[in-house]
């Protein structure tokens, strides 16, 4: 198991250090000038050549990206161009934000995916199946974004509704708070559990055929039992895989559910930093995300291998 | 083949003279309507869809960056059947000639991605060790960005253009998304007799990867291809949503839903409903149909019925 985890793990940093040396010299290609954006356009050569010094700008690419890496390493994420700020500042106040969407819209996700999924396959080629394979279509094909703006404008104009401005943490309010997040979180949700619903229709029809099933209920046991205990059991393996891959998808629907529903996360962070060419938090994000995701893909790969002993093995 | 697989209930039938097999025509297509009424929609919904885009311009009522401030943010009428935007221009147009942009994007996107992911995916099936190494790696790159922010990074470090639309989407469906499954299907199939057979004529590799493979990978790579049609449009919208589509004033479905507009929403929804649509009911189309095909072509689902 655990030469199993390490041998996992080498993977990860060659990963990560290839898409934080990709993001680095992308960003220095894109066209903008941050010197410009920081001074204006009327700033002397002076002026623009002490900012670029003043920034490590004026040292070669190469040198430029060891220097960061090693401030990250040691756990200085460098300032904000634009704002001036501590980057890990800004990070740890947005987090709370876009990990609330998160844990939320997985919990949706799960909920609705599977409980969905073992009622369909259950009824397999009933009406009640057909309805929620269609109803999966739908939740799979409508864009998010869109659905986003569609639950905030019809209360709107309808009852006169909106969600509470501003963010509320949840230990303050826990209702206003709700309000705020379960809407982003469920239109999230409605593409990931479309899909988990799917996964878990497919592959409960392919256990519910196998013998052990057959077994189970040949010897008696109440079909709850056989359901919980003996398919469902079996199911979970590929559903934790899709739910861990839905991640990285999540990650950046949050970019644009925040946008939305105007919540100032981290995928909102990421937006602004883009298009103020603010090299700095760019880089510190995409090197986040990747580490985030890359992570979660370790544990879906070591649960597969606590849950099915062959992988260990192999 | 769909003598064989009907069970063969079809290879009882009497053997059908020519002139008979007109006859039958609307009969099959009776079948399939009962079959697969969502498929049929779906592909009803994408003819249509790929006419209009041809079409547009004679479809189009009005020019669709034609701005009349005289008619500013109309709500739905004879005149203009989806009303008018915050600069007087005809949302129906708009809707139409969006489907120009969405439309030639996406095929183009899935075209190239879909030869070069099967290819990929062939070679390192067929020759595993390096080639095989190399695209898993490539996918593990392309794995740990999410889909979203890679294309927000390209799109912004290239200027937006339809050029950089099409690099950007392009880049990770061909490189990382649908070459897995070929991957997989490949090393299977390539244990199959016919291909020891092909070997022991003495055909290359080459020859081998080109023409014994490709027919038998082809169902898995059309039913991703539309599937990927779907994803691409989606993708396409959330960036214009986001101003990083097309420049305006290109009519685009998503980047309609964007900027300026954005603020008028509440006094003008038919702003925010019609292209939404126009994005909900297109991708939903490719994705019944994708569905449709994956029950009539992907030899596993066919296999276990």
């Amino acid at each position: 198991m655990q030469a199993y985890i390490i041998r996992r793990a080498s993977f990860l940093a060659p990963v990560i250090l290839a898409v934080s040396i990709a993001v680095f010299f992308a960003l220095r290609f894109m066209p903008g000038d941050i010197t410009v954006i920081l001074l204006g356009p009327n700033a002397s050569p002076q002026q623009v050549a002490e900012l670029r010094a003043d920034l490590g700008l004026d040292k070669p690419m190469p040198v430029q990206y060891v220097n960061w890496l090693g401030h990250v390493l040691r756990g200085d994420l460098g300032k904000s161009y634009v704002l001036g700020n501590s980057i890990s500042g800004e990070i740890l106040d947005r987090l709370p934000i876009t990990l609330e969407i998160l844990i939320l819209t997985l919990f949706f996700t799960a909920l609705l995916g599977i409980s969905f999924g073992v009622i369909s396959a259950f009824s397999q080629n009933s009406p009640l199946d057909y309805l929620v394979r269609v109803t999966s279509i739908f939740g799979l094909s409508l864009p998010g974004w869109w659905m986003g703006i569609m639950i905030l404008l019809i209360p709107s104009i309808w009852w006169n509704y909106s969600p509470p401005l501003g963010y509320v943490p949840i230990h303050e309010n826990l209702w206003a708070n709700l309000r705020q997040f379960v809407p982003p979180a469920l239109v999230l949700a409605a593409a990931s559990s479309a899909v988990l619903m799917r996964l878990t229709r497919t592959v409960l029809l392919d256990i519910l055929r196998q013998d052990y099933i057959r077994t189970a209920r040949a010897k008696g046991l109440q079909e709850k039992t056989v359901i919980l205990r003996h398919a469902i059991k079996n199911a979970m393996i590929p559903l934790i895989t899709v739910l861990g891959g839905q991640m990285a998808i999540l990650f950046g629907g949050a970019v644009i559910i925040e946008q939305v529903f105007s919540l100032e996360g981290l995928g909102r962070y990421m937006l602004t930093s883009i298009a103020q060419r603010d090299f700095p938090v760019v880089q510190v994000l995409a090197l986040y995300t990747a580490v985030v995701v890359v992570v979660v893909n370790l544990l879906v790969d070591v649960s597969y291998a606590w849950f099915d002993p062959r992988v260990r093995y192999q | 083949m769909s003598a064989i697989n009907e069970n063969g209930r079809q290879l009882a039938e009497p053997v059908v003279r020519p002139s008979q097999r007109l006859g039958r025509l609307p009969r099959r297509l009776g079948r399939l309507i009962r079959r697969q009424p969502l498929g049929v929609f779906g592909l009803l919904v994408v003819v249509i869809l790929i006419i209009v885009a041809v079409s547009g311009p004679w479809i189009a009522p009005y020019d669709p960056t034609a701005a009349d401030p005289a008619a500013l943010r109309e709500s739905p009428s004879a005149h203009h059947f989806f009303g008018t935007d915050q600069m007087g221009r005809d949302v129906f147009s708009r809707v139409i000639m969006g489907a120009r942009l969405s439309v030639g994007i996406s095929f183009t996107v899935v075209a190239i991605s879909a030869v070069i992911s099967t290819l990929l995916g062939i070679v390192a099936g067929y020759y595993q060790r390096w080639p095989d190494y190399l695209l898993q790696r490539t996918g593990e790159f392309f794995s740990a960005f999410p889909p979203l922010v890679f294309l927000l990074l390209v799109v912004s470090v290239l200027h937006p253009s339809v050029r950089t639309l099409l690099i950007a989407l392009t880049l990770p469906v061909a490189l990382a998304g649908g070459s897995r499954v070929i991957r997989a299907a490949t090393i299977s199939i390539k244990q199959n007799q016919y291909v020891e057979a092909a070997r022991a004529l003495g055909a290359s590799d080459t020859r081998i990867i080109f023409l014994h493979i490709p027919p038998n990978v082809m169902p898995l790579t059309i039913v991703g291809a539309t599937t990927g049609l779907g994803s691409v449009i989606l993708a396409l919208s959330a960036l214009g949503y986001l101003g990083l589509g097309v420049p305006p004033p290109t009519p685009d479905w998503g980047g309609d839903l964007s900027g300026q507009a954005r603020t008028y929403f509440r006094s003008a929804p038919w702003l925010a409903i019609f292209p939404g649509l126009a994005i909900s009911l297109t991708v939903l189309s490719f994705n019944l149909l994708g569905d449709s095909l994956r029950d009539l072509l992907d030899p596993r689902l066919r296999s276990r019925q």
